[in-house]
């Protein structure tokens, strides 16, 4: 009678592309930065503070971007489970989430000059504070659930039915009034230069938004495979300790 | 306010052109109490860079547990693996006695 | 509307004799059996709370109370201040329906009854149709009791009583089905009484800024044409519950 083998921890290598995405983000951001910093010239209406809009607006992309894709891998692990699914979608909603708490911190700092206030219930604003909030919520039903597989679906659940909400929510605030420039029809771009200023910043944002979700998916599935050969090597103890018991 | 205050014609009616009067003073004293525009902006980088800081932060030391709770693992199997070995010799070696 | 279950699923002998779901029949009898199951597990239900009424007469207690803190807490010219009338309502109505939200699988849950339920023949539909139904009869109920005390504390002017009616009508119909999918998916979660909030207000913001217009729209003796979009609001939000809520719940408990 042969034992099996016990499992043996096949280490989950640092994939070659998560460096050099790290690497072309960070360089994207230095870029824009420096651009920002330096070849832009100061809005003529709003002055110096004009340039937290660049990574504002940047920001703002990143968040709908990975909510929005957070979503869609919740309602793909839900109609058919798969642990890459789930780590992406716990991935994806951690970085929209991150960006959301960028926005929401840059927007104020902005708009107490642009706006003369710091807050104001105007629909986007008042928007992004709700989803902002309702992803750091279902982010924490994931942690505090006892049963982490209830928790994961739950967690799921909550992401799916918050999309077509989030877009009820819009409607609604946007019905109650307000008044958020439209950057895209050409409200806060003046010059080439800062066109320029911007597009780097939103590529530059975004690719540092991918980097940090592809470092925290490797994690994700990193703890996914020790969890698994913490089963394994469970069972393989079970059985063993049963053969021992059968020949003694 | 001050507007809506001067349309409304109420008793008072010099009391509300003083209102208006006072309107545009008010306002240039509430623009002298703004904040500088490059301290907004100066504060807006740095907490933006603070959050992202915070994240990878976290990122990183969630790293370090999970890579020091897998080297346990290995420590684990390791033991298991040479008393499994040790067991298995044992074995063999009885086997051996009883043969002849 | 409910998930199909998988082939080697046993669920699946019980609902259609061939196993195919596409058939007329299939489908007619899968709905006949759902709809008698909700009725089996609402008069259930309805049992339990005639048997103990402490958690209703608590909650309707609480709404009370909470209209009583907003005319306390919005005194003008110490009087109770007409124009926050409709937002004391929506968030006096949102506040205690939670609390009956919070206590909704609670019964089932204490007696282990809560896993045979969602595993019934017909799935778990019947258990999220009946418990939407009971939360739905638990908020009307709070707005039996919180119309008149608001109209009372409030002294609210005359009232455009059918479009109200319609709003809180829309209004309950989606807290009862948001309500009981987010309590489902908490049974398992520490902390749940805190975390359930986080997650239910934000989801229910259309219906309560639909709701406190339309009240504010009646109550102010506006023009009630303007009610119009603000309930179409909530009818579309109500549809994408019903359509979302019951599929959710039985894919993720």
């Amino acid at each position: 009678m042969t034992l099996p083998n016990p499992p043996s921890p096949r280490p989950v290598a640092a994939p070659l592309g998560l460096s050099l995405a790290i690497v072309v983000a960070i360089g994207l951001v230095e870029a824009a930065l420096a651009h920002i910093a330096f070849a832009t010239p100061p809005d003529i209406a709003l002055g110096v503070v004009q340039k937290i809009f660049y990574f504002h607006v940047a920001s703002a992309f990143a968040m709908l971007l990975f909510l929005v894709l957070g979503a869609g891998l919740s309602a793909i692990d839900l109609v058919a489970p798969s642990d890459r699914a789930d780590a992406g979608a716990r991935g994806a909603l951690e970085v929209g989430a991150l960006f959301g708490a960028i926005l929401l911190v840059t927007g104020p700092l902005w708009a107490r000059k642009s706006w003369g206030t710091w807050w104001t219930f105007e629909p986007r604003l008042t928007l992004s504070l709700l989803v902002e909030l309702l992803a750091l919520a279902v982010l924490m039903l994931r942690g505090l659930s006892s049963d982490a597989q209830l928790g994961r679906r739950a967690g799921a659940a909550m992401a799916v039915m918050a999309a077509p909400i989030s877009l009820l929510i819009h409607l609604a605030v946007k019905l109650w009034g307000g008044n958020h420039p439209s950057v895209l029809q050409g409200g806060g771009v003046q010059s080439a230069a800062m066109r320029i200023s911007f597009w780097l910043a939103v590529a530059g944002v975004l690719t540092l938004a991918s980097a940090l979700l592809a470092l925290r998916y490797q994690q994700l599935r990193l703890d996914q495979r020790h969890r698994e050969l913490e089963l394994t090597f469970a069972a393989w103890q079970l059985r063993r300790t049963r053969t021992a018991g059968e020949s003694s | 306010m001050s507007n809506a205050a001067a349309e409304i014609p109420t008793a008072g009616t010099t009391e509300a052109r003083t209102v208006a009067a006072a309107g545009p003073r008010d306002l240039s004293a509430y623009k002298e109490e703004q904040i500088a525009g490059g301290d907004l902006a100066a504060a807006a980088y740095l907490l933006l860079w603070a959050i992202i800081g915070a994240y990878l932060w976290r990122t990183a030391r969630r790293q370090a547990v999970a890579e020091s709770a897998l080297r346990a693992l290995e420590g684990r199997l390791d033991a298991e693996f040479a008393r499994a070995a040790a067991q298995a010799g044992r074995g063999d070696a009885a086997a051996a006695e009883r043969a002849p | 509307m409910n998930a199909t279950p998988a082939p080697d699923d046993p669920r699946r002998a019980a609902l259609a004799p061939d196993g195919s779901m596409a058939t007329r029949d299939g489908l007619a009898q899968r709905w006949a059996l759902t709809a008698r199951l909700t009725l089996v597990l609402l008069r259930r239900d309805l049992v339990i709370l005639a048997r103990s009424r402490d958690t209703l007469g608590l909650v309707l207690m609480f709404a009370a109370l909470c209209v009583l803190l907003f005319a306390f807490g919005f005194l003008r010219e110490g009087a109770a201040a007409a124009e926050i009338a409709p937002g004391a309502l929506w968030v006096t109505l949102l506040f205690s329906t939670t609390l009956a939200t919070l206590r909704l699988f609670a019964a089932d849950e204490e007696a282990g009854a809560l896993h045979h339920c969602l595993h019934s023949a017909a799935g778990a539909s019947p258990l999220f149709f009946a418990k939407a139904l009971m939360q739905g009869l638990f908020g009307a109920l709070i707005t039996a009791l919180l119309l008149p005390l608001v109209w009372l504390f409030f002294s609210a002017p005359a009232v455009a009583l059918p479009q109200v009616l319609a709003a809180l009508g829309l209004g309950l119909i989606g807290q009862a089905l948001l309500g009981t999918l987010v309590a489902a998916l908490m049974v398992h979660v520490r902390l749940r009484e805190l975390l359930l909030p986080l997650l239910l207000y934000p989801l229910t913001t259309p219906l309560l800024i639909a709701g406190v217009k339309v009240t504010a729209i009646s109550l102010g003796g506006g023009d009630l044409a303007q009610t119009t979009p603000w309930l179409g609001l909530m009818v579309v939000f109500d549809a994408v519950l019903l359509l979302l809520s019951p599929w959710l719940f039985a894919r993720a408990t």
